[in-house]
């Protein structure tokens, strides 16, 4: 029907068994960064959004409680979580004895620290892909010309029609390697800034929220 | 809680996995069948066969009337246009091929093409002939009165042309140039068109041509590309000298016209009597054939 040697499936189709195996390899971990960085792009913007609107709240009423009852609806937002470890911290101590504040603060500090590591998790992935990647299709693309170079020295002829089908191999490798890296690194980038907006947030506002338990009006 | 809270994350992160496999299968897949589409889409283009053929000139036509052996090299059949009067049995087995009947007749009928007629039919073919010839007069001198008259003195004009100038290049009525023609003399002399030398020539032409290799198809179809060369051969029929008069843009046909001559040689030596010292002969190479 037609000349599948012309396109994609055609170069695949000769291509050997280690670029292949360069080929699969950089796919996974593609399909794996493409999923996390959907995946971490909804988590942090979820997070971000329901921070913010937390925050504004707290601020507005000064009630620890009013403001713990708020944050059940931000179940996804990372300080209204924290808020609400501290608050379970200061409740504990109600009617039972004296209120120790650097148990507050640890409590706080506790939940602030899962918090960043469930903010960071699976991120480190995308540095991995981001940066391995390419020499990962790099590794495809010099083996396939290395093997390309051996055939070409057995059919004793090196004009470009039997030098080019091999190198044109061989390159989808890197092309390959950098499709992974590319969206990989971009999404990196953007998730860490994003992280390290909350983070900032985090360190700022968990000093507040302790406070506000001890000057609640 | 947190469990069912890491149970959902974890759904989320497996939900996230499945929509980038579909959309890398989907990416992967999109060439595919572009590959198929685009190979639908692409149609032959139909090929176009188109003859030109030039109405004989003054010159041309007084040329080619008295040498009807050279004549062979045929009309395509579309050429041959009904004659204007009633054609008799004789002229309609001429032109047999289903043209429309109410066709114009422009295109030209060469006369010595008609088969020999039955000596019964001798009359009448010959005054067929004679309105043929008529009508070509007509078309190459319309502003003589007498076409007739026209014709003859054209005739006349190139036997006279034949016998003293030794014309070297012979010319089909189809508008090819079939022949070879002789370049002027250089070191050598010069190379006429008696029938020893033409027949030299187009000995040599077809070495040449059997020798010359344009595997470039690209060239096939362009226009205007030529090679005009002028080689020395020797008694010996060895080439001597390779002259590029004109060279044609593309560097590879140049270079394939140049391989042609220096596989061809030796070539077969020269008749005797011709060029002791060498004869200089002219081809014009071009993508079609060697002129």
């Amino acid at each position: 029907m037609f000349d599948s040697k012309l396109g994609i499936i055609g170069l695949l189709s000769d291509a050997g068994a280690v670029v292949l195996f360069v080929l699969a390899t950089l796919l996974l971990f593609s399909i794996v960064s493409w999923a996390i960085i959907a995946f971490k792009f909804g988590y942090i913007r979820k997070s971000l959004k329901e921070s913010k609107a937390f925050l504004d709240y707290f601020f507005e009423v000064r009630s620890v409680d009013k403001a713990f009852t708020k944050s059940e609806e931000y179940r996804s937002g990372s300080l209204a979580r924290i808020f609400r470890s501290g608050y379970i911290e200061y409740r504990s101590f109600d009617g039972k004895g004296d209120i120790s504040r650097s148990r507050i603060v640890l409590a706080v500090k506790r939940e602030a620290n899962a918090e960043n590591k469930r903010l960071a998790s699976l991120v480190p992935f995308l540095a991995t892909v981001g940066n391995t990647a390419p020499f990962i299709g790099l590794f495809g693309t010099v083996w396939g010309i290395m093997t390309s170079f051996h055939s070409i020295g057995f059919t004793q002829s090196a004009s470009l029609a039997v030098v080019a089908p091999g190198i044109s191999e061989a390159l989808i490798a890197t092309a390959a390697g950098l499709a992974a890296a590319i969206p990989a690194v971009m999404g990196y980038n953007y998730l860490t800034q994003k992280i390290g907006v909350i983070e900032r947030d985090i360190d700022e506002f968990s000093s507040d929220f302790v406070d506000a338990f001890f000057n609640e009006p | 809680m947190k469990q069912g809270q890491r149970v959902q994350s974890e759904k989320k992160i497996y939900f996230w996995l499945a929509v980038a496999a579909i959309l890398h299968v989907v990416v992967l897949s999109a060439p595919f069948f572009l590959q198929i589409l685009d190979a639908r889409k692409q149609v032959e283009p139909k090929i176009v066969s188109i003859t030109l053929v030039s109405l004989p000139l003054r010159e041309t036509a007084s040329a080619i009337a008295p040498n009807p052996s050279v004549m062979q090299p045929s009309l395509p059949s579309t050429t041959l246009a009904p004659l204007p009067p009633p054609a008799d049995k004789t002229v309609n087995a001429v032109s047999r091929t289903p043209l429309p009947a109410k066709s114009k007749p422009t295109k030209v009928v060469p006369l010595e093409k008609m088969p020999a007629p039955k000596s019964a039919e001798k009359a009448d073919l010959s005054s067929a002939l004679e309105r043929l010839k008529q009508v070509v007069g007509n078309k190459a001198q319309p502003q003589q009165p007498s076409p007739g008259s026209s014709v003859k003195m054209a005739l006349a004009e190139l036997e006279k042309r034949v016998t003293s100038e030794k014309v070297p290049a012979v010319a089909g009525g189809s508008g090819e140039r079939a022949g070879v023609f002789g370049g002027n003399s250089g070191a050598g002399k010069e190379y006429g068109g008696s029938g020893a030398s033409l027949a030299y020539k187009m000995k040599i032409a077809s070495i040449i041509r059997r020798n010359w290799e344009l595997a470039n198809p690209l060239l096939k179809n362009s226009f205007g590309m030529n090679v005009t060369v002028r080689i020395n051969i020797f008694s010996d029929g060895s080439i001597g000298q390779i002259l590029f008069v004109k060279k044609s843009l593309s560097e590879y046909l140049n270079n394939s016209v140049k391989k042609a001559l220096e596989k061809s040689s030796p070539l077969p030596p020269l008749p005797r009597g011709e060029g002791a010292q060498g004869v200089w002969v002219a081809f014009v190479f071009t993508p079609e054939g060697i002129e």
